[in-house]
């Protein structure tokens, strides 16, 4: 878990890994969203969130690799990071849910849609935290860059060269 | 003289030869019956090999007990197929480190792609159902470069309408290459595997990458499938995106489950970074 609290106008987050702040100064990115999923967590009240770059569906791939990189997977990554960014502040009632990402290569099983899989996966997670997902871009073949602004809450995506809002 | 294909000739004052200690490595690594004294024989007329050869045996992924000094101790910890990735790597990296605009691949993009690929062509054997032969590593490690190549040749223009044809009539990239420039990044990269004069199987897995029916065998299969590897876990996306094909008769063949492809790519994503430090050699 990194709660950050320095005033570094950006923070990175890396594949397989989350990064919380309640600095209004503070940007989070997190950049190749390919098939992975980027997820924002954000109170709007008190303005505290956080940014989850996941990579796969289920931890039971390789139960060793969860130990070492819990936030590679859904299943493994969303309950710490929900715990997180409570941990920081944020209230569950007042968490805004934005999910971008989830792309696919062109393939005609759906075994190898990691992109759609990681989606499914989150779907369900969320229905049964009963969490709202306030917004979504998912899909595609295009991959995304996702920023969240801290002080406005305001997330935006940029992927082959234009941007819009999430 | 220049590298032809169809009506594009190819300016090769950039396209240096493979030294020669490499292709005899090649083929050595695909031969079954060489013994490390074969590698020792090839490896003691290129200096420069046998620095790197040594650096690798005395490195933290080696750790060996007491410095190795001896090339023939070094082959012996190092392995035959680390001396030809380490061979490879010294030739192909500062090119692929470059910038790639006319792909959108920033710096050290194509060269983490191509690692990325060619480790998850090594690690296919531990998830699939068929052994992977030794070669795709290297095959995997050089899949993409005909786009150094061809991005050369195409200029920004040339990949402004690649992408126009993409999004207009919704094709792959490479389909699009086709469609506008004649040949893609894949035939010129299995012709400069030929040029290189790498085994006949090597070039055609290169040059088949992207349609894998084209070139029947576990090698080309592995290629295809590491490629895919890559562009799911985000490494060396470009400007093409993840509009690649997953031909579903490769991953059949290779006995690949939807298990084993996301172990896969959690092992890829992992290693990526102690892959890069081992073949960073120059």
């Amino acid at each position: 878990m990194t709660v950050s609290t320095d005033c570094a106008e950006q923070i990175v987050v890396g594949a397989a890994d989350m990064k919380i702040s309640g600095d209004p100064a503070v940007r989070i990115v997190t950049r190749a969203l390919g098939s992975c999923l980027g997820v924002i967590l954000y109170d709007p009240v008190v303005r505290v969130g956080g940014l989850l770059h996941l990579m796969l569906p289920s931890a039971q791939v390789n139960a060793g690799k969860a130990a070492a990189r819990p936030y590679m997977f859904v299943d493994t990554a969303m309950p710490r990071f929900l715990v997180a960014v409570m941990d920081a502040g944020a209230q569950r009632d007042r968490l805004q849910v934005r999910v971008a990402g989830g792309a696919s290569i062109r393939t005609e099983s759906d075994f190898f849609a990691i992109g759609r899989r990681n989606l499914t996966a989150l779907r369900k997670w969320l229905w049964k935290e009963e969490l709202v997902m306030t917004a979504s871009d998912t899909g595609g073949y295009l991959s995304r860059t996702l920023y969240l602004e801290l002080r406005t809450g305001r997330a935006w995506i940029v992927s082959a060269g234009k941007q819009w809002d999430l | 003289m220049g590298l032809v294909i169809g009506d594009i000739k190819f300016d090769d004052t950039t396209l240096a030869p493979m030294p020669a200690s490499v292709i005899k490595l090649a083929r050595l690594v695909a031969d079954p019956d060489t013994s490390g004294a074969d590698y020792e024989r090839v490896i003691a007329f290129d200096e420069a090999l046998a620095a790197n050869v040594l650096r690798m045996a005395n490195s933290a992924w080696s750790k060996p007990a007491q410095p190795i000094t001896r090339v023939r101790d070094a082959v012996m910890r190092v392995g035959a197929a680390n001396i030809l990735r380490i061979a490879i790597g010294a030739r192909v990296a500062p090119m692929m480190k470059m910038e790639l605009a006319e792909y959108e691949l920033e710096e050290n993009e194509l060269w983490r792609h191509s690692v990325a690929s060619a480790l998850a062509a090594e690690h296919l054997g531990r998830v699939a159902r068929t052994s992977i032969p030794p070669a795709a590593f290297t095959a995997a490690l050089l899949h993409d470069i005909g786009k150094l190549y061809l991005g050369r040749q195409l200029g920004p223009a040339m990949s402004a309408g690649v992408r126009r044809v993409m999004e207009e009539h919704d094709v792959t990239w490479v389909e699009a290459e086709r469609r506008i420039v004649g040949v893609t990044h894949a035939d010129v990269g299995g012709m400069v595997a030929r040029r290189w004069n790498f085994p006949e199987e090597l070039a055609n897995a290169i040059e088949h990458h992207h349609d894998p029916g084209a070139a029947p065998g576990v090698l080309c299969d592995t290629v295809h499938v590491a490629n895919a590897v890559a562009k799911l876990i985000g490494v060396g996306i470009g400007a093409e995106h993840l509009n690649i094909d997953l031909s579903e008769a490769a991953t059949e063949h290779l006995g690949l489950t939807a298990t084993g492809f996301e172990e896969l790519c959690a092992r890829v994503c992992d290693e990526l970074s102690e892959a890069l430090a081992t073949y960073d050699i120059g």
